[in-house]
């Protein structure tokens, strides 16, 4: 089966309509990050990350995950990326070897999901992007420490999350609800603040 | 009067459930979730407070407005004392979410002499039930009979039974916002239709292609018919799966634990046969032969996680409910010894396709090529893929394969390990488990006894100086003895989840004396 080439790579339902495409577009970087960098504040950067790999995945596309040595693949399976199109390149290199990684996969797959190292140079950040864009493939940057300092197309930022389930001793993390708000170039210039139940319970609206 | 098609519907809503079940429904209040209104009580509507506003924007509208938590949990198990009260017209009562559940209308209705008297006599009988809960001030409930129970649901809230025959007719007027699904909503909206009517005559070929699958759903139930897919004829063997216990149980974790091997076996025989269900009995009896079955209806076809929710809401509701404390008849006494999930409305799954697409897809050149490249750069072990594997501990569920070997699976991962933690899985699962002293509210040590009771309630962690953090909310210790007949690959550990102060959820593990957070939920 031949996948066409389409201009907006497809988002799960949870995150479909607060995308301004309602969808990630090919060729760009969308920096995905936790309240404030570096602070665990309305955690869920990875999660989210997930959430939007997790769309591109489950239209039969490619993906590859760099620099994540501790990501929970379980949880990514949870998530519904497919495990057997997923490359895992856990330990990208020091200085200069990640930067080629990077630029390989764009060539290969249709998104990659970057965890960066250390602080990335806005020399550096602004190649890559333009890479992506020229190979076509989307780039999720999970800056959890504030390192990759251009702003890239898209930003999605957790802004509150709150567990259920768990008691003083008793029940079990069930359901989570988290803000989220996406802001950026164009269409996207404004933020938007979307709530999104993060962990569904399968509970009709 | 007529008696309907075959899924004439009758449905019992009680308006703004959940303030019921925290019992502040007379007074001004709201639930929040994520900073946005989710459910609030007549009181704070007639001051302004609206679904979905933020909570800064409510409490503009309304000082003094009493906020209060999401708790699922509470909202079902207080409900069960109305669909109690609803059953005695029905066994086939069904829970569809706390607050709404419904019936089959053909028997009931002419069992009490026609629809109107149903539907008086229910309304009481639900009423008295939420009384019970939230005071005699609490809304009265409201029932709608319709032929589809999409139209009967949205006919209860205006308290309405819409004659046989009727459905599409009633439905057009309203707005495609209650589908429930924004995206459809959105997309319709963008392309200028705004009620149902509009939308039940667009032509179907238009709304699969535009659409898709959901859309041709939402299609059939603006047209007033049943949203059942096509729904297999013969019931298949193996639908149903139960496990009789030697010994009773009353903690309704324990059983929940139980439930969780059930479905996660019933699921897996669902989708290794491309099918799923959207409807689930539950049934659960105890050593003194009480029992208590329901049906539980989902919108999207049930996980193996959203069928241990409705074990689990089941059972709370139950054994912990205000029927239980008052000793009313048919309430447990003593523990359960027998649990069975049993599947319904199979319908063919549609959303494995993609699935099964995906795992026989090869590798294409271009993949192939970037992955040559890039061990070229970083060695052959630097890139891989990930299977699934037997294990209990979040790090041992997954295997990385490099590129190149075959992804054969180590051990069957469907089948349910005793000590795994449930879903959802954490997202960071550290390599090295990061070493952290536990400290109770005195500032002891938190242990673990051999039996799995822990010396103290964990109140704070200690990752180093200046990095101490106050645990909010906590569960456990599970214990799990792992591969205790190999004296090599033996280990004992005791799992925790616990929240802290900044909203970070963890795993932590002893073993062998030693804390550490294992894996982290961010």
């Amino acid at each position: 089966m031949l996948l066409a080439r389409e201009r907006v790579l497809p988002a799960t339902d949870l995150l479909a309509s607060s995308l301004p495409m309602g969808g990630l577009q090919r060729g760009t970087t969308t920096i995905v990050t936790p309240s404030s960098p570096g602070s665990a504040e309305a955690p869920g950067s990875t999660t989210l990350a997930l959430e939007l790999l997790a769309g591109v995945s489950m239209g039969g596309y490619w993906c590859a995950a760099v620099g994540l040595a501790n990501l929970g693949i379980l949880a990514a399976a949870e998530r519904r990326v497919a495990l057997e199109r997923l490359l895992l390149v856990p330990f990208p290199g020091g200085a200069g070897r990640w930067q080629q990684v990077l630029a390989t996969l764009f060539d290969g797959v249709d998104a990659v999901l970057f965890a960066p190292p250390g602080p990335v140079r806005s020399s550096d950040a602004r190649k890559l992007s333009a890479r992506a864009k020229d190979r076509g493939s989307l780039l999720i940057v999970l800056d959890r420490h504030g390192r990759w300092s251009e702003p890239g197309d898209l930003r999605c930022r957790v802004t509150s999350s709150a567990w259920s389930g768990l008691g003083e001793g008793h029940g079990l993390l069930a359901g989570r609800s988290v803000e989220i708000e996406v802001s950026g170039r164009g269409a996207a210039a404004r933020p938007r603040r979307t709530a999104v139940s993060l962990t569904q319970m399968g509970l009709t609206a | 009067m007529s008696e309907g098609g075959v899924h004439r519907t009758v449905v019992a809503w009680c308006p703004d459930w959940p303030l019921v079940a925290a019992g502040l429904v007379t007074e001004p209040s709201a639930v929040l979730k994520a900073n946005r209104v989710v459910a609030c009580s007549a009181p704070a509507r007639s001051e302004g407070v609206r679904l979905r506003q933020r909570r800064r924007e409510a409490e503009a509208a309304c000082p003094g407005l009493v906020f209060v938590s999401e708790d699922p949990a509470r909202d079902v198990r207080t409900f069960e004392a109305v669909v109690s009260a609803v059953a005695r017209f029905s066994p086939q009562v069904e829970v569809t979410r706390p607050g709404v559940c419904s019936l089959p209308a053909r028997g009931p209705a002419r069992y009490f002499g026609g629809e109107e008297a149903l539907a008086a006599l229910l309304a009481q009988a639900a009423t008295g039930a939420a009384h019970q809960i939230g005071g005699e001030y609490a809304p009265t409930c409201r029932i709608g009979i319709a032929d589809t129970p999409f139209a009967a649901r949205l006919a209860a809230r205006e308290s309405v039974i819409v004659p046989s025959g009727q459905a599409a007719r009633w439905l057009a007027p309203l707005p495609v916002s209650v589908l429930g699904v924004a995206s459809i909503g959105e997309l319709l909206g963008r392309l200028g239709i705004h009620r149902l009517g509009q939308f039940a005559e667009m032509d179907e070929g238009v709304v699969s292609g535009r659409l898709g699958v959901e859309g041709m759903r939402a299609h059939r139930l603006a047209r007033g018919l049943d949203d059942h897919r096509l729904v297999l004829d013969e019931p298949l063997p193996d639908m149903s799966i139960q496990r009789e216990l030697e010994d009773p149980v009353d903690r309704v974790e324990t059983i929940a634990f139980i439930a969780a091997g059930l479905a996660e076996e019933l699921a897996s025989r669902l989708s290794g046969r491309g099918l799923a269900c959207t409807r689930l009995y539950v049934e659960a009896s105890t050593e003194n032969a009480e029992e208590l079955a329901r049906w539980w209806r989902a919108d999207r076809p049930f996980t193996a996680r959203s069928m241990v929710d409705r074990v689990r809401w089941q059972l709370e509701g139950w054994l912990t409910g205000a029927a239980a404390a008052a000793g009313a008849p048919g309430a447990p006494t003593s523990g359960i010894i027998l649990i069975r999930l049993t599947a319904g409305e199979v319908t063919p799954d549609s959303g494995r396709q993609l699935g099964l697409l995906g795992e026989s897809a090869e590798a294409s050149q271009r993949v192939e090529r970037a992955v040559a490249r890039v061990q070229g750069l970083l060695g052959h072990e630097s890139i891989g893929t990930a299977v699934m594997a037997g294990g209990r501990g979040p790090l041992e569920q997954v295997r990385i394969v490099p590129w190149g070997e075959p992804r054969a699976e180590g051990l069957p991962a469907t089948q349910p390990w005793p000590g795994r933690l449930p879903p959802p899985a954490p997202t960071v699962v550290y390599a090295t488990p990061i070493e952290v002293s536990v400290r109770d509210l005195h500032g002891h040590p938190v242990e673990v006894s051999g039996r799995g009771r822990p010396s103290g309630a964990p109140s704070r962690l200690f990752l180093g100086p200046g990095r101490e953090y106050t645990v909010t909310r906590w569960a456990g210790p599970w214990p799990s003895d792992e591969r205790w007949w190999d004296p090599a690959l033996h280990r004992r550990r005791a799992r925790m989840q616990v929240l802290l102060e900044d909203g970070s959820a963890h795993v932590l593990a002893l073993e062998g004396g030693r804390w550490a957070i294992e894996a982290s939920y961010d």
